[in-house]
């Protein structure tokens, strides 16, 4: 049985891969991370080596269970380190692919639903022709009867309009579909208590859809904040402490259904390997990814070249010594989507994850 | 702060308050002195003065057809805005009490205050304001150097960023805009160059890589990691003061924090010592980069021209933006009187603010910013000061158009009069305007084709003008 949607957490900004997964096991780790690093007992260990940052100590259960996979040391092509090519270069899935990976992805499964992205617009891996909306909330989908008549008036002006046809056809489709969803009210599991902020309602209104047995291909979410050129580690831990209760909370809110779910977590670039004198990192490379969901082989799957000097690229950031489509094909595959036709030929083997 | 300063402030911002009423005898401060009732005309004026109103001045404004002057006369009156009489909306800028305190006190006030006022401010400017033109630059550069209010002390800065920064030079010379920009406490906050020090280690090269990156030579414009790090060390030193030090916002030079070195950036070398002088040398460098003048036109020429512009029009924007030592008005000029901008009419996908904007302007709608008009933006995507990340809002079509379904909500409550902020009577507006065909003429600016036409027939007032508002041409220019 294949899964059936396709969550991606996009942590915008840069998330640093030493913070999220620290290599506790590395001597070097702490000379390299003075004012940040964590000690091996205060972290969620995972395999005697890497640990989880403290504030993502909720995702333990879901570790246990083996349904959390972390991969260290993942990177993309990118060597501009900008926020602005590195995102689009990962989201685009290839250097010279038109439009995003999840949109090829949501092509390839020709779901009823289009694929939705929590915010104000699409991000770049929805874009490219898969039937594709943007929302705030789910109750942004639902207009009310008389912007649904609005919208019937205009289908045959806006038909005729060859930039907002596919736009205006998706956004009928998507009122159409969500409005129904109106009726029932929503129950969170025992023991789910989510969090007031943007990114745990956002995973509470994706799981009240799923629950509501709507199946969009992709939900995409964006997680902000992660640029932590200054004290970082302040920064960092409300951040961190969101990602893993939003995570937790969505995997036990689903129950079941979370075997049938992928979660993937990623990031544009990781840091610079050593802080600077605001005890915050600059812009790096290597990153660390989290595979979550049904079929995961849980686990840590990690190249890790260590952190001295001669290991380090550029101005001393991590290699990312694996391509992240490695890591991502897999998942794909889960959901029945050939990783060729989504990624084209694989640098490297898709990993066993 | 304490009570009593706190009562002045308030005290001195009632007496602006009181002032602006009592120079300005209308209550309604929008009013532009005509009644409510007064007939509204709709024949759309010449194809090029439709296309400058609806692209470069927020859409058209019924009144002004009837004030109808050529397109080039349109054009030169709004290149010497300096000379516009702008008193209803300065007037208006009076009543906010956050856009009339220095920098530095801004602090003293709630950061959900200064920011609702600050963005309350660009609404009115893109609805009122007649400075049309100069509105339309600012809100490139609102994008060109954004900046977040999520971000630190963002929130408590950017407006003086916006009245002392992009304000007085969005239609002047680029290095003043740029050194205004840099040297400002907002941006050293957003992009973290008040911390770059070089007395303690690495220096932080964020602002660094921004400044080449998104203000200046564009990515790929031939600079590289190393000139990022040349370019961090000769900016370091420069900070501003921060909340809970005295004089907060002061923007200062700390010699001992400055890396005084000889360095190497762009190609020159940059003598040891400068100290100082070097950010002049460094606005000197960016700006005279050939790269900078191409990123700028481009900038230009795809918020005004089409989303991929073609090649020979940017480069002739950039000659004029290098021949004129970096004055915007000869850019300005060349790109508004090109052929490529006259073929372009209804090319470019209006962003959200442009929609908003346009449709209070051809409702006629007294536009009094308020909590739901500005979520009402957000939920559209397109809150003044809000893109999270320095690259700013998008321009292509491709990233808006997904976002149709608000504009349709948008539409909707706005004509059947269910925002308080900008009311609207659908009724009274079509007797104003002789009807509803005419009132079809004027929101699109042509005669309707006779699908857009059945649109209005039928149905009762409020329907007719949000489809209208709603329609594929109104979210065009």
């Amino acid at each position: 049985m294949t899964n059936d949607t396709l969550i991606t957490v996009f942590l915008r900004g840069g998330a640093d891969g030493l913070a999220l997964a620290p290599p506790v096991g590395d001597p070097h780790y702490p000379r390299v991370r003075p004012a940040s690093f964590v000690r091996a007992a205060d972290a969620l260990n995972l395999d005697g080596f890497f640990a989880l940052a403290p504030e993502l100590a909720a995702l333990a259960s879901l570790w246990n269970k083996g349904q959390l996979a972390l991969v260290h040391d993942v990177g993309t092509s990118d060597t501009t380190r900008s926020h602005f090519y590195a995102q689009p270069l990962l989201e685009r899935g290839a250097p010279d692919a038109a439009g995003g990976w999840l949109a090829r992805f949501a092509k390839a499964r020709s779901s009823a639903l289009p694929a939705l992205a929590f915010g104000d617009a699409l991000p770049e891996s929805l874009r490219g022709g898969a039937a594709a909306t943007a929302l705030r909330a789910l109750a942004d989908l639902d207009p009310g009867a008389r912007v649904e008549r609005l919208s019937a008036e205009l289908a045959a002006l806006y038909d005729s309009d060859p930039l907002l046809a596919q736009s205006a056809a998706n956004t009928r489709t998507a009122l159409a579909q969500l409005r129904t969803l109106d009726g029932a009210p929503y129950r969170p599991a025992a023991g789910v208590e989510w969090g007031s902020d943007e990114f745990s309602q956002q995973l509470a209104q994706t799981a009240r859809l799923l629950k509501h047995g709507a199946r969009p291909p992709v939900v995409c979410l964006d997680l902000h904040g992660w640029d932590s050129h200054v004290a970082q580690a302040q920064l960092l831990a409300p951040l961190l402490r969101q990602l893993g209760a939003g995570l937790a909370n969505f995997a036990a809110d689903l129950g079941e259904l979370f075997e049938r779910t992928s979660v993937v977590v990623y990031t544009e670039f990781g840091r610079r390997v050593a802080e600077n004198s605001g005890l915050g990192t600059d812009h790096g490379h290597g990153f660390a990814l989290l595979v979550l969901g049904g079929g995961v082989r849980g686990g840590v799957h990690a190249r890790w070249r260590g952190l001295e000097a001669d290991a380090l690229v550029g101005p001393g950031d991590l290699p990312g010594a694996i391509d992240y489509r490695a890591a991502l094909a897999p998942v794909v595959e889960r959901h029945g989507v050939d990783a060729h036709a989504v990624f084209g030929a694989l640098a490297e083997p898709a990993l066993p994850l | 702060m304490n009570a009593s300063r706190r009562e002045l402030l308030v005290s001195l911002a009632g007496a602006w308050l009181f002032a602006g009423l009592a120079l300005t005898p209308v209550v309604k401060f929008w009013s532009t002195g005509e009644r409510t009732s007064d007939p509204l005309p709709s024949e759309p004026v010449s194809p090029e003065l439709e296309l400058l109103l609806a692209r470069c001045g927020f859409g058209a404004r019924p009144q002004e057809r009837g004030a109808a002057a050529s397109a080039s006369e349109w054009l030169e009156r709004q290149l010497a805005h300096e000379s516009i009489d702008d008193a209803h909306f300065e007037s208006a800028l009076r009543r906010f009490e956050t856009w009339n305190a220095p920098v530095g006190e801004l602090y003293e006030f709630q950061a959900s205050l200064v920011r609702r006022e600050l963005q309350s401010v660009v609404l009115l400017g893109a609805v009122h304001s007649e400075r049309r033109l100069r509105e339309a630059l600012l809100d490139l550069w609102r994008d060109h150097f954004s900046l977040s209010l999520g971000k630190g002390e963002c929130a408590w800065l950017a407006t003086g960023f916006e009245r002392d920064a992009l304000r007085p030079h969005a239609l002047g010379h680029f290095r003043d805009l740029l050194r205004a920009v840099l040297l400002h406490p907002a941006m050293l906050w957003y992009l973290d160059g008040r911390l770059n020090r070089a007395d303690s280690g690495a220096p932080n090269e964020n602002y660094a890589r921004e400044l080449l990156e998104l203000h200046t030579l564009g990515l790929g414009g031939g600079y590289t990691q190393r000139d990022v790090q040349e370019v961090a060390r000769a900016l370091s030193g420069w900070t501003s003061r921060a909340l809970g030090e005295s004089r907060k916002a002061r923007v200062e030079f700390d010699a001992t924090r400055h890396d005084a070195g000889a360095k190497h950036a762009l190609g020159v070398a940059l003598d040891a010592g400068l100290g100082e002088d070097e950010v002049e040398c460094v606005l000197d460098l960016v700006c005279a980069h050939p790269s900078t003048a191409r990123y700028v036109a481009r900038k230009l020429c795809v918020r005004f021209v089409a989303d991929v512009p073609p090649e020979a029009l940017v480069e002739r924007v950039a000659a004029s933006l290098r021949d004129s030592g970096g004055e915007l008005r000869p850019g300005v000029r060349t790109l508004l009187e090109s052929e490529e901008f006259r073929a372009s009419r209804g090319a470019k996908l209006k962003r959200p603010l442009h929609f908003v904007a346009s449709a209070l302007r051809a409702c006629d709608a007294p536009c009094t910013p308020d909590a739901t008009l500005l979520e009402r933006l957000e939920r559209l995507g397109h809150a003044p000061y809000s893109w999270p990340t320095p690259d700013g809002y998008p321009d292509a079509a491709e990233h808006w158009r997904a976002g149709l379904l608000q504009r349709w909500r948008f539409a909707d409550e706005l004509a059947h009069g269910e925002l308080a902020a900008a009311p609207v009577d659908a009724a009274q507006l079509i007797v104003r305007t002789g009807g509803r065909e005419p009132l079809a003429r004027a929101l699109l600016g042509r005669a309707p084709t006779a699908e857009e036409l059945a649109l209005v027939t039928g149905g009762d007032d409020a329907r007719a003008l949000s489809a209208l508002l709603a329609c594929p041409a109104f979210q065009r220019c």
